[in-house]
C-alpha cells in the first residue's frame, strides 16, 4: 500500500489519465485505480472527490449527469482540451521527476 | 445502507449545508453506496463491505480544504440546536398549541353562549336583562381566551430564534424525521375530523330554521360549538407540524444556503397579519352593533364566512403581488 502523502501530487494524472480513455464516474475509476495497481494504490472517497472538484474548477474536466444500470442518477466525468494538455505537462513534470530521485535512488 | 448515510450525517453535521457541500456529501454516498454494492456482490458480508467502504472513506479535512469551507465561521452566527432543547421546545409548542386551541374554543362558546342564553331568555326578560345575561359569559370567555393566547404567546417566544437558522445535528435530524412521518397518520385523522365537523356544522342551523327542531339560537350555538372543537383540532394538528417543520427547517423555515429564510415570504406575511389583526375585530364590532342597535343576530352573522372569504381572497392576493 502506497502512502497518500507521497501519491498527492500525482492523483490528478492518474484521474486524467483514465478519462482519456473514456468519460467515467467516481468508483469505476478508483475501481480501476484498484485494479491497475494491484491493490497498491487504493484512492480514497475523499481524495476522489477533492480531485474531481479542483480538476473541474479549473477547467480540466467537466461533468454530466447520466444514469447507472439500476437507473439511479450519476455524475460522469469527462476530460477537457484544457485538461489534456494539463496532463500533458504533468507527464514531462513526471520524466523529470523521475529522473531526478533515481539519480539518488538505489535499487 | 442507512449506516453509510448515517456515517455521512455525523461527518457533514457540522459543515455548512451549503449547495457545494450537499453537493459533495451526495456524490460521496453515490460512490460509496456503489462500492458497497459491488462488494455484496462479490459476496462479502454486510460487515465486510461496511468496513472496508468506511476505511476508504478517507479524511473530511481533506475536502473541507479543497471546497474552501469550514465549520468555524458558521459556529459563531449559528447556535447549535441539541436534543434537549428540542424536546422542550415540542413540549411548549404542544402546550402552547393547546392553550391557543382552548382560547380559541373559549371565545367561540362564548358566542355559541351568548345565542343560548338569548334564545333562553326570549320570553319574560327585559332587554337589559337579556344583554347583561348573554353578554357576561361572553366577555367571561373571551378574556379567558385572550389570557391563553398571551401566555402561549411568552412561552413560544422564548423559540422565536429558531426561526433564525440554527444548525441541526444529523442525529437528531433523523429523529425528528421519523417523529414527524409518525405523525402524520395523527395530522390527517385531526383535520379529517375537524374538515367533517365543519361540514355538519350547518346542519344544526338547517334543523332550526328550515325544519324548525331546534330554536335558531340553539341551532346556532351548537353549529359554532362544532366548529369550535373543529379549528381546537385545526389548531393542534397545525401546530405540531408546524413544529416539525420549524426543527426541521422545511417549508417557510427552509433556509437558503447558510443564511436564514429569506424575507420575502415573511413580507407577505406581515401585511396579511397586520390587515387580520384590524379587520376581524372591526367584524366582530360590526357585528355586535348589528345586534344590538338593530336586533340583527341572525342575518348578520353572515359578516364572519363573508369577512374570512374576502380576507382569504386579499391575502391570495397580496401573496401573489408581494413575491412576483
Amino acid at each position: 500500500m502506497i502512502s497518500s502523502d507521497v501519491i498527492r501530487g500525482y492523483n490528478d494524472t492518474i484521474i486524467l489519465s483514465l478519462l482519456l480513455e473514456a468519460p467515467s464516474y467516481g468508483y469505476d475509476i478508483s475501481r480501476t485505480i484498484r485494479q491497475r495497481t494491484g491493490e497498491k494504490y487504493i484512492i480514497k472517497e475523499t481524495t476522489l472527490y477533492s480531485a474531481f472538484s479542483r480538476l473541474e474548477k479549473n477547467g480540466y474536466i467537466d461533468s454530466y449527469s447520466g444514469t447507472e444500470s439500476q437507473g439511479k442518477p450519476r455524475t460522469y466525468y469527462r476530460i477537457t482540451a484544457a485538461g489534456r494538455q494539463y496532463y500533458c505537462e504533468k507527464c514531462a513534470e513526471w520524466n523529470l521527476t523521475q529522473e531526478v530521485i533515481n539519480r539518488f535512488v538505489k535499487e | 445502507m442507512d449506516i453509510i448515510k448515517t456515517y455521512l450525517d455525523n461527518i457533514f453535521a457540522t459543515l455548512p449545508r451549503t449547495e457545494t457541500v450537499l453537493r459533495a456529501r451526495n456524490e460521496l454516498q453515490a460512490s460509496m453506496e456503489e462500492k458497497y454494492r459491488a462488494l455484496k456482490a462479490e459476496g462479502k458480508s454486510e460487515n465486510e463491505a461496511i468496513g472496508s467502504v468506511i476505511a476508504e472513506f478517507g479524511n473530511i479535512d481533506e475536502l473541507i480544504a479543497e471546497l474552501g469551507i469550514g465549520p468555524a465561521d458558521q459556529t459563531e452566527e449559528e447556535p447549535l440546536l441539541d436534543q434537549t432543547t428540542a424536546a422542550q421546545f415540542q413540549t411548549v409548542n404542544k402546550r402552547s398549541a393547546r392553550m391557543i386551541g382552548s382560547g380559541v374554543f373559549c371565545i367561540i362558546l362564548g358566542v355559541a353562549a351568548m345565542f343560548l342564553i338569548r334564545s333562553a331568555t326570549a320570553t319574560g326578560w327585559s332587554e337589559v336583562a337579556r344583554g347583561v345575561a348573554s353578554l357576561m359569559p361572553l366577555f367571561v370567555l373571551v378574556a379567558v381566551g385572550v389570557i391563553l393566547f398571551v401566555i402561549a404567546g411568552f412561552s413560544l417566544d422564548k423559540y422565536e430564534w429558531l426561526k433564525q437558522g440554527f444548525r441541526l445535528p444529523a442525529g437528531l435530524k433523523s429523529e425528528l424525521e421519523q417523529q414527524q412521518e409518525q405523525y402524520r397518520p395523527t395530522f390527517t385523522a385531526l383535520i379529517v375530523v375537524g374538515v367533517g365537523l365543519c361540514i355538519l356544522s350547518p346542519t344544526a342551523l338547517f334543523l332550526s330554521t328550515i325544519l324548525t327542531v331546534l330554536k335558531p339560537g340553539n341551532g346556532l350555538a351548537i353549529m359554532l360549538a362544532m366548529v369550535a372543537i373543529a379549528v381546537y383540532l385545526f389548531i393542534q394538528a397545525g401546530m405540531t407540524q408546524d413544529g416539525f417543520a420549524r426543527l426541521l427547517q422545511q417549508g417557510e423555515y427552509v433556509r437558503s444556503g447558510k443564511y436564514a429564510r429569506s424575507g420575502k415570504n415573511s413580507k407577505a406575511e406581515k401585511i396579511t397579519s397586520a390587515v387580520a389583526s384590524v379587520i376581524f375585530p372591526l367584524a366582530t364590532v360590526a357585528y355586535l352593533l348589528m345586534g344590538f342597535l338593530g336586533g340583527l343576530w341572525h342575518p348578520g352573522w353572515l359578516i364572519y364566512p363573508v369577512t374570512g372569504i374576502l380576507f382569504g381572497a386579499f391575502s391570495s392576493i397580496v401573496k401573489a403581488v408581494v413575491d412576483k
